[in-house]
């Protein structure tokens, strides 16, 4: 039997051949150490380029629809972490590098002093180890209470240790957070954040894309789109103009599920543009599903393209309608 | 009329990622793959559903490459302007981006009918699935992926070593 082509290796490693035909392959990989190097090395082309290609999935800004859909979830809550959470662990950090400072002080200190040296190497060290448990406790406190309570700011006393660097970022108020940096103020006025996307198919062949936002942590909207058949072919050469019918109707059962359970229906920050449509006379109006989903609100419009859009929330009208302009 | 449900959950994800590996783009992935659907769910009978639905994606593709570049360019200001608008970014880090982009430059030294054949073998699709999508014989499809897996490879191999030189000589 001549040696086994590349085709035909990868084909048995697939398990693609017939069955004769691997059987053929098998008795010759037993007697031919040049093929069997070769199967070796072709393994290891299939799992190499098999890494390859999974780091095509790295899409930045989207996420796989099936896979691994708890991902997104853990990702959120890194990132929606609260403001004060953060400052106290800003806190933490600041509050060990001056520790870390102190200790290298009282280690220094007295070795300057040769008359005092045995004790106070033990004196200073003693008082070190004090200082780092009070701070830690403390530090571990101020973690708990600021994420116990998000909105009130933190009322302890820093630690001594801490107490120069450290008593701006225990004042968390959400009043003191404009003076901050534009580049380090929370995004609390931020775009929403797409949290899931859901895919389904409707009984008369149409897609529908279900896209959760968090609009600020805790309060999450819905927007479902019904897209046309090839809908992405026919943009306009002018930018999109979407035809707006702003209406108040009975929210959908899916749509109220996906929002948490601790949502507000509270404004958001970017509140609604002076000239934002108004709510006009709902057009479907059932008592009833409001009063079991009171405070969501549902907007539809259609785009040029013929994608009709489902936006909900608990949210009043006239921010959905702010929020609409900030969503794709 | 086929089973929609079982159709959509059974394929629908793997279409998506063999798209988006292909295409680069997410939104283009999701928007083939739903006219996909779409035009499986129109078609009377499909005797081989993945082969089927895989064929038709690729075709689509094609299609969409054909068009005028003007239109092209319009949609991917306007995904653009839509991420930039609506999506804060994954974290990604400098090293996965810099894989990412590797394996996109190494992908695209393959001739396209290896680089389909590869993508569809890592979607589960068997030799006779593909030698059906790409029309070919099923006795080439071996022979196809072993080119294409070497070839990825010794792209992708060579352009770390590329990029491991340029990171020396600026260390030094």
């Amino acid at each position: 039997m001549q040696h086994l082509d590349d085709g035909t290796i990868h084909a048995w490693i697939d398990g693609a051949l017939h069955a004769d035909r691997a059987r053929e392959v098998d008795a010759h990989l037993a007697e031919c150490e040049s093929c069997a190097s070769a199967v070796a090395e072709a393994r290891g082309l299939i799992a190499a380029a098999s890494r390859i290609l999974s780091t095509l999935d790295v899409v930045p800004d989207r996420v796989m629809p099936e896979p691994r859909a708890a991902a997104p979830e853990r990702a959120t809550s890194a990132r929606s972490t609260s403001w004060p959470l953060r400052a106290a662990r800003i806190a933490a950090v600041i509050a060990i590098g001056v520790i870390g400072a102190t200790v290298w002080t009282r280690i220094e200190r007295p070795m300057q002093h040769d008359e005092q040296l045995t004790q106070s190497m033990e004196h200073p060290m003693q008082r070190v180890g004090e200082a780092v448990g009070a701070t830690v406790g403390k530090i571990a406190r101020d973690t708990v209470a600021a994420s116990a309570n998000t909105s009130a700011p933190a009322t302890h006393e820093p630690a001594p240790a801490a107490r120069e660097s450290a008593p701006a970022t225990h004042e968390p108020s959400p009043a003191a957070q404009p003076r901050l940096p534009a580049h380090l103020a929370p995004r609390t006025d931020a775009s929403p954040r797409l949290v899931t996307t859901e895919f389904r198919m409707t009984p008369d062949a149409h897609m529908v894309r279900r896209r959760v936002y968090e609009v600020r942590p805790g309060v999450r909207i819905t927007l479902e789109d019904v897209r046309p058949s090839r809908a992405y072919t026919e943009f306009p050469a002018e930018p999109v103009a979407r035809r707006a019918e702003a209406r108040t109707l009975a929210p959908q059962a899916a749509s109220a599920d996906a929002l948490g359970a601790g949502a507000t229906p509270t404004m958001p920050r970017a509140a609604a543009a002076p000239g934002a449509p108004a709510a006009t006379t709902p057009a479907v109006d059932s008592t009833a599903a409001r009063l079991a989903h009171p405070g969501i609100n549902t907007i539809q419009w259609t785009d040029s393209a013929g994608t009709r859009f489902t936006l909900s929330g608990p949210l009043s009208v006239e921010a959905l309608e702010a929020l609409k302009a900030r969503l794709p | 009329m086929h089973d929609v449900d079982r159709l959509f959950r059974e394929y629908h994800a793997t279409l998506v990622r063999y798209l988006t590996r292909r295409l680069g783009d997410r939104d283009w992935a999701e928007d083939v793959a739903q006219e996909t659907f779409v035009r499986a769910l129109r078609q009377e009978q499909i005797v081989n559903e993945r082969a089927w639905l895989f064929t038709v994606a690729n075709n689509l593709v094609r299609d969409d490459a054909r068009r005028d570049a003007r239109r092209r360019t319009r949609l991917t200001l306007l995904l653009e302007e839509e991420r930039e608008m609506a999506v804060e970014p994954e974290p990604m880090s400098l090293e996965r981006a810099q894989d990412a982009a590797m394996a996109r430059r190494a992908m695209e030294a393959l001739a396209e009918r290896d680089r389909l054949a590869l993508l569809m073998r890592e979607e589960g699709l068997d030799y006779h699935e593909i030698a059906e999508a790409l029309g070919l014989s099923v006795g080439s499809v071996g022979t196809t992926l072993a080119r294409a897996r070497r070839r990825l490879v010794e792209q992708y191999e060579a352009l770390q070593q590329q990029m491991e030189h340029r990171r020396d000589h600026a260390a030094s």
